[in-house]
């Protein structure tokens, strides 16, 4: 089964979207492509019969049956047949070499490539009157397409996917495969797309791809209002919203799918991470039931048993259900992420690392991969190597308030000690509303080490705010309220450090004792102020003056 | 006895010849001698009906008894002082003629030469010379100044034959043509090969089975001179490498080939070295890299797909697109004859060879073993079949013709080298050297398996053994620039840089279009610091090689791009590095060097993120690269050093409000 879709869901055409554009070819216009030979009944009998060993999975016997056969369905299934056997082959040999997860499953190759490669351009060329059904075919050049990316050759890639979507707009795998070519959405504009109804489809895909997700979700919002049946759009904008941290909207969408559609298991997944993240274990246990009876062997399912498992804790039945999905679908990203997690949370760092690189090696733009690596490489001590992930990560998710604080970690680390690099982190991480806090109170701290009162007293008082409006009465906050006071009475702010002092009265322990001879330093102090102002004429008040201007950064 | 019975008789022993019925042509053949009183041309039959039959003591006896063969040694003692000892065969030739008259002539000298051949098949190979005259080399040294005294345009015959001996031979024979001045090509009869090539031929052979291969080389080319229908002698100079290049090409345009003949020629230059470059700009071409255009032109008109076996185009569209290129139309008057022959197990393999030389593997394999596909046992087609299955690591193609071929031919000498082929295929190289040798003890002048020979030791780090079964091949077939190519590397390999330069410059001399060779010497020279010469030999070897993506290519690419680091050219480097890529994207190392020419191009400053990519690609291919592992390091602190998120303005407030 996964043969047939060896680049995961990349392959498969998502149904949907294919259903609503049976219409055919609509803008073939560009396209030599005569279109013809490509009903079963035009292509021969050969190709009823390869086609049937094609459909037992006997790859290399369907591509030899039609080594003559010269219509379009005919070359296509050949030449994707000796795809498959290909890859067939590779992922044999993947398993014989290191198995699932093994480090030598990476140095081996699909052995077909090159002579598919060969053959293609010389068949899409050829202008003979004798090969016109598959001149310029656009089937054969989503397949060159395919093969070049194996090969890492991008550019000629994106020229075959182009064409083949211009020449049979409704191929929507060729649009998938093209999505991880495109780095940029102005890229993609430039290309010379059809204008078609897929191509919306496509702009919105990749800008969820892109974490532009609040355009990707006008984009779909637009998409839905047109085809309302469509319970794609509606599950990728719940993925929108997982991706945007809207766990409440994702959620609620995502169970109206499933009340809509209950034995539905595409995107699923991403429900289960979604319920996982929100720790409702009951949920998630009913979904995992439901998708177990549906398909037990889908990667999907295994992704929603493992996440149930992880939720309970219980990570080495999880790491089973990952790496069984990965046994059906060896390129499902998020089941290499996932592993990753459970084997960082196992406390095995290096299978860790070696599963968060096989997901980004699948998908480059996956920041939850390149974070936990960041995140295994700082538990390693490896604050190099961890920065150079949560760059990574920071570049895909810019606004993501996590990874800056882990880079300022980072920086922080004994072997870096940047501090000035880790306050602009977490600069940052309060500039896009770090909800954990943790960059005010790291903020703070690094000033006062740094000496910048007056920014250590700015920051402790944004955390002090922030710890009201959570009602949390820690330590932190007496750290705050501590500082604040002395900060106050240094610059003769006398009714605010008493303020201070006086909350602090309400905390047993040491800094009770602190606030009370505090209290009695400023009120002597105010007594002295007092009989100064009497003396020279009211000309205090100029407390708060005296460090006005911003002291320079990057004094430190 | 009636002449007519007798007649009869003659046609009965000749008709059994012709159904292989040979002992009833031996009794027959019996009966007519003593029947028709001993006539010399009965004899003769006899004699030819006993050689068939493999009976050669018994033919020489035969020959002796009738005094035809004593006759023959007998003038030889006789004339031995008067005449040079070359000479003395032709001229009891010329006694016994005077005895029987000048019609006989032309029986007497076939007499002679089945006596010599009876020889040579009990490897008689001294007596076979006493028979032929010994044709030393100092006598065709003296022969050949006389040649030059004479000018060039004296005598054909003397050309023909180089020695006096069979000039005399001639001389005789061509009394009954007019002049002594005919054309060599008078003295054959059409459909016949003329006598003197073959007694040259046999010569050759003589000289060759004793070692001594510069005369037999020179009887071999007489004997093609003398009627270049004598292809046996083309196959002993070819197969074995005895000429060089230029002196192949010499001997083919010397040549004097009838305008009816033209495609022979076609075929013998296609089967010659395949040495010429080939669709390369800026080179002159000449006649054979003309031929081997035209060979190309057949065959990718008529070539199934490299590796998968579709057949593009067909034989109309083949002899459209020939007789619509007028140049090709002009100089071609042998149009049919050469569609004709596109399809032929020879020309095919000629074929596969010059693809074998420029590298396309893939290509030589689909048409070799197409070749023998159609005629399993074309011997000569299987050492270049067996080599490349070698290259593309085919092993049960190789162990199933193996079994084959030591099964039908358990004698030969291409069976057991096949059989090494495949144990030097699954790396068991100490059984591959046993039957290498085995080959070579069969056939001492067997190319291929001496090479191989070298290669299964080269493969074990053997390098003084290596090199000397190369020198024995160089030695042997000086036309070959593959033992010396082959001597370079091992030198190189052992950090001899001046001598396999030398080794690979006279290789190159040899061959000046193998890639190989070019990128041997782009490496030598890199090694040598000499970057500037590295990146022009090795873009020559890029040029050279098929534009198929083969590993061949890729290391020379590779090269390249390394020799362009070195000149700091890391654009270029970085693009021959991408280009490396997209043919072996699993490759680690090419990895780590372009991540390594990223960070020099960026001076350790800009370009980081590419090169850290770059090495992680590397380390994800190949954990244990240390090189990668340490600049990886490096560049991440340098990465951390000049990446600092940007800074953005904050005004304090420390007050409450």
């Amino acid at each position: 089964m996964e043969l047939e879709t060896p680049r995961s869901g990349a392959k498969k055409p998502s149904s949907d979207a294919t259903r609503a554009g049976a219409g055919g070819a609509s803008a073939g216009a560009e396209s030599r492509w005569s279109g013809r030979g490509t009903t079963p009944e035009t292509a021969g009998d050969d190709y009823i019969l390869a086609k049937a060993y094609f459909d037992l999975g006997e790859y290399r016997r369907a591509s030899h049956q039609l080594s003559e056969n010269r219509s379009s369905l005919g070359r296509f299934l050949r030449y994707y047949a000796l795809f498959l056997a290909g890859e067939k082959r590779k992922n044999e040999e993947a398993l014989e070499v290191g198995g699932v997860g093994g480090t030598g499953a990476k140095d081996v190759a699909n052995k077909e490539l090159d002579p598919i490669l060969f053959d293609l351009p010389i068949i899409v060329e050829d202008d003979h009157p004798d090969s016109s059904e598959t001149c310029d075919d656009p089937f054969l050049h989503y397949l060159h397409g395919l093969c070049l990316i194996e090969k890492e050759r991008k550019d000629e890639a994106k020229q075959a996917l182009c064409a083949s979507v211009r020449g049979y707009p409704c191929n929507w795998s060729a649009w998938e495969a093209l999505m991880p070519l495109c780095s940029t959405l102005d890229e993609a504009n430039a290309l010379p797309l059809p204008t078609h109804w897929t191509k919306k489809w496509f702009t919105a895909a990749l800008q969820l791809e892109l974490q532009d997700n609040r355009k990707g979700l006008q984009a779909y919002a637009q998409l839905v209002t047109e085809i309302p049946a469509s319970a794609i759009g509606v599950v990728q904008m719940a993925v929108g919203h997982y991706n945007m941290r809207e766990f409440d909207r994702a959620q609620s969408i995502f169970e109206d799918v499933y009340r809509a559609d209950p034995y539905r298991l595409e995107g699923m997944d991403t429900y289960s991470n979604i319920l996982y993240v929100k720790e409702s274990s009951a949920k998630l246990s009913y979904l995992a039931h439901s998708a177990v009876l549906t398909d037990k062997y889908r990667p999907e399912t295994c992704c929603i048993v493992g996440n149930y498992y992880s939720l309970k804790a219980q990570h080495e039945k999880a790491v089973v259900y990952f790496s069984r999905a990965l046994r059906l679908n060896w390129r499902y990203l998020s089941a290499w992420t996932l592993m990753g997690h459970e084997y960082v949370e196992m406390k095995n760092p290096a299978a860790a690392i070696d599963a968060y690189r096989h997901a980004v090696d699948i998908n480059p733009r996956d920041y939850r991969a390149w974070y936990g690596l960041g995140q295994t490489y700082e538990i390693l001590q490896m604050p190099y190597y961890a920065l150079y992930y949560y760059q990574r990560a920071t570049r895909l998710r810019p606004k993501d308030p996590r990874m800056w604080c882990a880079m300022g970690q980072c920086y922080e680390s004994d072997q870096l000690q940047m501090t000035v690099a880790a306050i602009r982190c977490y600069q940052r991480a309060v500039t896009w509303n770090d909800m954990e806090g943790i960059a005010l109170a790291k903020l703070a701290k690094l000033h006062r080490d740094s000496g910048n009162a007056k920014a250590a007293a700015h920051y402790y008082r944004l955390n002090l705010v922030r710890l009201e409006n959570e009602g949390a009465d820690t330590a932190e906050m007496v750290e705050a309220l501590l500082y604040l006071a002395n900060f106050y009475k240094k610059h003769e702010r006398y009714r605010d450090a008493e303020a201070c002092c006086m909350r602090l009265l309400d905390f047993a322990g040491p800094a009770k004792q602190d606030a009370k001879a505090l209290l009695r330093e400023i009120h002597n102090l105010q007594n002295v102020a007092a009989a100064a102002a009497a003396a020279g004429g009211g000309a205090g008040g100029g407390a708060g003056e005296i460090e006005e201007a911003d002291p320079p950064m990057d004094t430190s | 006895m009636e002449t007519e019975t007798l007649q009869q008789l003659r046609a009965v022993v000749e008709d059994c010849v012709g159904k292989h019925l040979t002992t009833s042509a031996t009794f027959f053949a019996d009966k007519l001698v003593s029947l028709g009183s001993r006539d010399p041309e009965d004899v003769y039959l006899y004699a030819q009906v006993l050689y068939e039959g493999k009976h050669y003591q018994r033919a020489l006896t035969l020959l002796n008894r009738e005094g035809l063969a004593s006759r023959v040694l007998e003038g030889r003692a006789r004339n031995s002082g008067l005449e040079s000892a070359t000479s003395s065969s032709a001229c009891t030739a010329g006694k016994y003629m005077t005895e029987y008259g000048c019609d006989a002539s032309d029986t007497r000298i076939r007499l002679t030469y089945l006596t010599a051949q009876c020889y040579a098949a009990m490897n008689k190979w001294e007596e076979c010379l006493k028979v032929l005259g010994r044709g030393d080399l100092e006598d065709v040294e003296e022969d050949e100044e006389m040649n030059k005294k004479r000018g060039p345009c004296s005598s054909n015959l003397e050309n023909i034959t180089g020695d006096r001996g069979a000039d005399i031979i001639c001389a005789d024979l061509a009394n009954g043509f007019s002049t002594r001045t005919e054309t060599h090509s008078r003295l054959r009869k059409r459909g016949s090969i003329s006598t003197i090539s073959a007694l040259c031929l046999l010569r050759g052979r003589a000289y060759d089975a004793l070692d001594n291969r510069s005369l037999a080389r020179h009887w071999y080319v007489s004997a093609l001179k003398a009627d270049y229908f004598c292809y046996e002698a083309l196959a002993a100079l070819l197969s074995q490498h005895m000429l060089t290049v230029e002196e192949e090409q010499e001997l083919l345009a010397s040549l004097q080939i009838e305008p009816g003949d033209k495609w022979l020629k076609f075929v013998y230059v296609t089967m010659g070295k395949k040495y010429h470059p080939v669709n390369v700009r800026g080179i002159e071409e000449g006649e054979p890299s003309f031929c081997f255009k035209m060979l190309n032109e057949l065959t990718t008109f008529k070539r199934r797909s490299c590796w998968t076996g579709a057949w593009y185009g067909r034989d109309k569209q083949a002899r459209n697109h020939l007789s619509t290129r007028p140049a090709l139309h002009k100089t071609l008057d042998f149009e049919t004859e050469l569609v004709a022959l596109s399809g032929n197990g020879d020309i095919a393999q000629a074929n596969a060879e010059c693809l074998y030389s420029r590298g396309d593997f893939h290509g030589c394999y689909e048409i070799i073993s197409e070749v023998l596909e159609r005629d399993p046992f074309q011997l000569s087609a299987i050492p270049c079949f067996l080599s490349v299955a070698v290259e593309l690591r085919r092993k049960s193609e190789l162990y199933l013709c193996a079994q084959k071929l030591v099964e039908e031919y358990p004698d030969h000498s291409v069976s057991w080298f096949a059989v090494a082929c495949y144990y030097y295929c699954v790396r068991q190289f100490e059984e591959a050297r046993h039957y290498f040798c085995k080959s070579t003890a069969l056939e001492k002048a067997f190319a291929p398996a001496w090479i191989g020979f070298g290669h299964s030791f080269a493969a074990q780090d053997e390098s003084d053994q290596a090199l000397v079964a190369y020198r024995t091949a160089v030695r042997m077939f000086p036309g070959c620039h593959l033992p010396l190519l082959c001597i370079g590397m091992e030198y190189q390999r052992t950090n001899n840089l001046i001598l396999a330069e030398q080794f690979c410059v006279k290789a190159r001399d040899i061959c000046p279009s193998d890639p190989l060779t070019y990128n041997e010497l782009g490496v030598l020279c890199y090694r040598n610091m000499n970057f500037v010469a590295a990146a022009t030999n090795l873009e020559k070897a890029l040029a050279l090689a098929p534009q198929v993506s083969t590993d061949l290519l890729e290391i020379s690419i590779v090269n390249l791009a390394h020799t362009h680091r070195k000149l700091r050219n890391f654009d270029a480097a970085i693009m021959w590095y991408e280009r490396a890529l997209s043919i072996s994207p699993l490759s680690a190392s090419t990895y780590t060097a372009l991540g390594f020419t990223y960070q020099l191009r960026g001076e350790f400053q800009s370009f980081m993120g590419e090169a850290i990519d770059c090495y992680h690609k590397a380390l994800g291919l190949s954990p244990e690269d240390s090189f990668a592992q340490e600049m990886l390091t490096l560049a991440l602190i340098d990465q951390c050093a000049v990446t600092m998120p940007p800074y953005d303005f904050v005004s304090y407030d420390p007050y409450p409000h």
